[in-house]
C-alpha cells in the first residue's frame, strides 16, 4: 500500500499517537503535518489542502464534533474524508460524528493497520462508497459510513 | 305464608357508630371520636363516605387518594369502612340510615362551619345530614375547625376551684372592714364621721368586691352574709342581736348577696378572657413553634429535640415523643428523650394508645391510672408515633388543654412527616449526584486509560507491521513514546490506587530525613521526556537542606506538580522549582509556571477530588486526582499545599514540609542559618 503524494492532517492532543501517525504515513509516502489543538488543526487544513484530515473528537480548546461542520465546509469544492478517531465507542456520539460530516469512525485504541486501510479506502473510492464493513483485525471495531459491528 | 313479625332492635343491640367523612384536612378528628365512641359503648363503627356526581366534578385530582388514605387509616383504627355512590349525600346517608337503623347507636359528622367567609355554605349539607340522622339516632357533631368548647356555669363561677382557706379569708376580710369602720369612728371627730347602715354598707361592699373577684362565687357570697351579720349585729340597732324583721334587714342582705354574685359573675368573665387571650397565644405560640422547628430541623432527632423543649417551656409539662423502631415497626418505644422510664400502667397507657390510635392516660377515660397523657401523632398516612405530656404541679389536663394536646400531636406528625420526606428526597438527590459523578469518572477514567493506550497499541502496532521501512532512529521513537505512555498510564493507575489507600488510610508514610535538593533532580530526571517541550529550571536549594518526610510520596507530589504544569500550559512555557526556607513555617518548594495561570474563582477548588471532571469543559487528559492526591499526601506527613498565581503571572504551587534541618556539610555557606531567600536569577540547572 502507497500514499505516495497524499497528504494527510492529523489533529489529536495526544503527542504520542501524533507521533507514530507521522512515523508510519511518512514511511508509506505520505505527507504529514500534526496539530495538538482543534484551531491549529484548522488553520493547518486551511493552509495546507489536505487530502485527508484525521480527526480527535476529545480537544483542549473545542470538542471535535464542533469543528466538523467547518472541515466539512472546507471540504466542499474537492474531496477530503474525515476519519474520526476517538475513545468514545457510544452509538450516539458516533451518530452525531456521522451525522456532522465524518466518512469514517474508529475507536481508540486501535491497529494501525486498521486506520492505513481506512485511509486507503477512503482516498481510493471517495465519499461516495457504497457501505461497507471493514474488518478490523481480532476485534472488529471498525466502523465505515456509518455502519459497523 | 307467614311473615314473622321482624321484632324492634333490643337498644343493647344498638351499639354502631357512624363517622359520616369527607375530604378535610381535619377529617381524621371525625375518625378519632368514632373510635372513642365505639370503645365507650363496647360497639363497632365505622366510616361512610357518600361519592355524589357534585363531589366528583369538584374534586381535584389528589382529592380521590386522600379520600382513600382516609378510610385506609380508618380501617388501621379499627373501623370497617362504606363507600357509597348516590345523587346527594342526603340519599346515600338515608339509604344506610334505613338499613341501619336497628343498630346505629350514634351518628358523628364533622362541621365546618366558620371555615372562610362562606363557611356557613359549606356547613349546609352537613347541617341537613344532622337534620336527617336526628330523626334515625343520636348525632354528635365534631367541629373541625376552631375550638367549640363552651365552660359549663359552674366552671365560670369556679365552683370546683374552691378551697377551705378561701372561706377564712372571706371573714378575715369582713373582719378587717368592722376593723376599718371602728378605726375610722375612733379615729375621726364625730362631726367628720359618725358610723351609719348607710357608710359602714360601703366599706363591708368592699371586702365583698374583694373577696367575690378574688376567691370567686362562694367565697363572696360567704363575705356577703358574714358582712350582713356583722352590720346587723354590731352596727344597727337594736345592737347584739340578729334581726331580719324589717323590709330594710332584707334589702340590706338581698344588695350583699346581689354585690357578691354579679361581681364574682364579672370577674370570672375578665378572668375567661384573659385566660382565654393567654391559651390562644400559648396555642398560637405552640403551633407556631413547630413551624419554625419545621422549617429549621434538618433531622427528626433534631426536631424531636427542639420540639421537646420548646414545648416542655411553653406547656410547663415534662414531653417525650415515642416512635416506632427502626428494626421493630410494630413496636414503639421512646425516640425522645430515649433513656425515659415508663413504668407498668405508663407502658400499658403507651401502647393502648399506639395500637388502638386514641388517647390514653391520664384525664382520659382509657388507662387513667398514669400520670402520664398519650396522644397518637396522626398524619393523613396515617399514625407516625405517640406524643406523651406528664402535667407538672398546676397543669390541668381540662377539654382545652386536650385539644390542644391533640392539635400538638397531629402538627408534630406533619412536622416528622414533612421532615422525612425532605429527607428521601435529599437522599435521592444525592443517590442521583453520585450515580452521576461515578458515571463521569467512569468514562473519565475509561478515556485516560485508552489514550495512553492507543499510543502504546499504534506506535508497536507501526513497529510490527512497518518496521523493516523504518530507519533505526523512527523504530526508537516508536518504541520511546509506546514506553513514555506506558509511564503515562502507570501513573494514572497509581494515582488512583493512592488515593483509594490515602482515603481508607491504608497507606503507611516512611517518614526519615532526606536531602531535598535530590529529590527534586530525581523527580525533574524521571519526567525528562515529559518535560521535552516545557523547558525546567531547577533553582539551588539552600545547601545541606534536609527535610523530615516519605520521600518517595513527596517526589510523587512533586511528579503531579510538574505534570499538572506540562498539562495545562502551551508547550514551550518555561516551568521552575525553588526551594527556600521560612522561618516559622518549614522548607518549602515551589513549582511555578510562566503560563496564563489559575482562573480566580477556581483557585479555592483546585485540591477537590475531581474537580476537572465537574468542569463542563473538561479536555485534559488525567483522572483529575493528582491535585487531590498531593493535597492528601502533604497533610498525612503534618505539611500542606497551596495553590496561587504569580503577580507576574503564572501558577505557583507551594509544598511546604515543617520539619527541616540544615546538615553541615563541607560546601554549606556560613551564612545560610535557615532562612535563605535564593532569587530566581541564580538558576543554574536546567532541564
Amino acid at each position: 500500500m502507497s500514499l505516495t503524494n497524499k497528504h494527510i492532517v492529523a489533529i489529536d492532543d495526544t503527542g504520542a499517537i501524533l507521533t507514530f501517525l507521522r512515523i508510519s504515513l511518512e514511511a508509506l509516502g505520505a505527507s504529514f503535518h500534526g496539530a495538538a489543538t482543534a484551531s491549529g488543526g484548522m488553520m493547518l487544513c486551511e493552509t495546507e489542502h489536505p487530502d485527508l484530515v484525521i480527526l480527535d473528537l476529545h480537544l483542549p480548546d473545542k470538542e471535535g464534533l464542533n469543528i466538523l461542520p467547518r472541515l466539512k465546509h472546507l471540504s466542499k469544492d474537492r474531496n477530503m474524508p474525515i476519519v474520526v478517531l476517538t475513545v468514545y465507542k457510544e452509538q450516539e456520539v458516533r451518530d452525531m460524528a456521522m451525522a456532522q460530516g465524518a466518512d469514517a469512525y474508529l475507536t481508540k485504541p486501535f491497529i494501525m493497520d486498521d486506520l492505513i486501510e481506512i485511509i486507503h479506502n477512503q482516498l481510493q473510492t471517495g465519499r461516495d462508497t457504497p457501505l461497507k464493513l471493514v474488518k478490523a483485525g481480532k476485534n472488529a471495531r471498525l466502523l465505515e459510513n456509518g455502519n459497523g459491528v | 305464608m307467614d311473615i314473622a313479625p321482624v321484632a324492634p332492635a333490643a337498644p343493647a343491640s344498638r351499639n354502631l357508630v357512624i363517622a359520616c367523612i369527607e375530604d378535610h384536612p381535619k377529617a381524621i378528628k371525625v375518625l378519632r371520636i368514632a373510635q372513642q365512641r365505639a370503645q365507650e359503648k363496647d360497639g363497632k363503627w365505622r366510616a361512610v363516605f357518600v361519592e355524589t356526581p357534585a363531589h366528583l366534578r369538584q374534586a381535584d385530582d389528589g382529592s380521590h387518594e386522600r379520600m382513600l388514605r382516609l378510610l385506609t387509616l380508618a380501617e388501621q383504627m379499627g373501623g370497617k369502612t362504606e363507600y357509597i355512590e348516590a345523587d346527594t349525600t342526603e340519599k346515600g346517608l338515608a339509604q344506610l340510615f334505613e338499613k341501619e337503623a336497628a343498630r346505629i347507636a350514634l351518628v358523628i359528622v364533622g362541621s365546618m362551619e366558620g371555615e372562610g367567609r362562606f363557611g356557613h355554605w359549606r356547613a349546609m349539607p352537613w347541617m341537613r345530614v344532622v337534620a336527617l340522622a336526628s330523626q334515625y339516632t343520636q348525632v354528635e357533631v365534631v367541629p373541625l375547625s376552631g375550638q367549640h368548647y363552651q365552660r359549663s356555669l359552674a366552671e365560670k363561677l369556679r365552683l370546683r376551684a374552691v378551697r377551705p382557706m378561701y372561706f377564712v379569708y372571706a371573714l378575715l376580710a369582713v373582719g378587717v372592714a368592722y376593723v376599718g369602720a371602728r378605726a375610722l369612728e375612733s379615729l375621726l371627730p364625730p362631726a367628720l364621721f359618725r358610723i351609719n347602715e348607710q357608710n359602714v354598707a360601703l366599706l363591708f361592699m368592699i371586702a365583698c368586691a374583694f373577696v367575690a373577684g378574688r376567691y370567686g362565687l362562694l367565697p363572696g357570697l360567704v363575705a356577703s352574709l358574714a358582712s350582713f351579720a356583722t352590720v346587723n349585729y354590731y352596727i344597727i340597732a337594736p345592737y347584739h342581736e340578729l334581726n331580719l324583721n324589717t323590709v330594710t334587714d332584707l334589702l340590706s342582705i338581698g344588695l350583699f348577696l346581689s354585690a357578691a354574685l354579679l361581681i364574682s359573675l364579672f370577674t370570672s368573665q375578665t378572668r375567661d378572657y384573659a385566660q382565654k387571650a393567654a391559651r390562644r397565644e400559648m396555642s398560637t405560640s405552640a403551633l407556631f413553634t413547630l413551624y419554625r422547628i419545621a422549617s429549621q430541623a434538618f433531622s427528626r432527632e433534631q426536631a424531636l429535640e427542639k420540639l421537646q423543649h420548646e414545648l416542655e417551656r411553653m406547656l410547663e409539662v415534662d414531653v417525650a415523643f415515642f416512635l416506632p423502631p427502626v428494626l421493630n415497626p410494630g413496636d414503639i418505644a421512646p425516640a425522645f428523650p430515649v433513656e425515659l422510664a415508663l413504668g407498668e400502667a405508663d407502658r400499658k397507657a403507651l401502647d393502648a394508645c399506639w395500637k388502638e390510635m386514641k388517647t390514653t392516660g391520664t384525664a382520659s377515660p382509657f388507662n387513667p391510672g398514669t400520670p402520664w397523657r398519650f396522644e397518637p401523632m396522626l398524619s393523613q398516612a396515617g399514625e407516625i408515633g405517640v406524643l406523651g405530656i406528664r402535667p407538672r404541679g398546676k397543669t390541668r389536663l381540662d377539654a382545652w388543654f386536650g385539644k390542644l394536646l391533640t392539635a400538638i400531636a397531629d402538627q408534630t406528625a406533619s412536622v416528622l412527616e414533612h421532615i422525612e420526606l425532605e429527607r428521601s428526597i435529599a437522599e435521592t438527590c444525592i443517590r442521583e449526584e453520585r450515580e452521576k459523578l461515578r458515571s463521569m469518572l467512569l468514562s473519565s477514567v475509561s478515556h485516560d486509560f485508552k489514550t495512553p493506550l492507543a499510543g502504546i497499541i499504534g506506535a508497536l502496532s507501526v513497529h510490527r507491521s512497518l518496521g523493516e521501512r523504518l530507519t533505526a532512529a523512527k523504530r526508537d521513537e516508536l518504541i520511546e513514546s509506546a514506553i513514555e505512555e506506558a509511564q503515562r498510564l502507570d501513573s494514572f493507575i497509581t494515582n488512583i490506587l493512592d488515593m483509594t489507600r490515602l482515603e481508607s488510610g491504608n497507606i503507611q508514610f516512611h517518614k526519615e530525613w532526606h536531602s531535598v535538593q535530590p529529590m527534586i533532580d530525581n523527580v525533574a530526571r524521571r519526567l525528562r521526556h515529559r518535560l521535552r517541550q516545557h523547558p525546567l529550571t531547577v533553582h539551588p536549594c539552600p545547601a545541606g537542606i534536609e527535610a523530615y518526610m516519605d520521600v518517595m510520596m513527596t517526589g510523587q507530589v512533586l511528579q503531579n506538580l510538574l505534570d499538572n504544569a506540562c498539562k495545562y500550559t502551551p508547550a514551550g512555557t518555561h516551568i521552575e522549582i525553588l526551594c527556600t526556607i521560612a522561618e516559622g513555617k518549614g522548607a518549602l518548594c515551589e513549582v511555578r509556571d510562566h503560563g496564563a495561570g489559575l482562573p480566580p474563582e477556581k483557585i479555592q477548588r483546585v485540591f477537590d477530588k475531581y474537580a476537572r471532571l465537574l468542569k463542563k469543559d473538561a479536555q485534559i487528559a488525567g483522572t483529575g486526582l493528582g491535585l487531590a492526591i498531593s493535597k492528601a499526601v502533604m497533610e498525612a506527613q503534618g505539611g500542606w499545599i497551596t495553590a496561587a498565581n504569580h503577580p507576574e503571572g503564572g501558577a505557583v504551587f507551594t509544598l511546604c514540609l515543617p520539619q527541616w534541618r540544615k546538615k553541615e556539610t563541607k560546601n554549606a555557606n556560613a551564612d545560610t542559618d535557615g532562612a535563605i531567600n535564593v532569587p530566581y536569577e541564580q538558576a543554574h540547572r536546567g532541564y
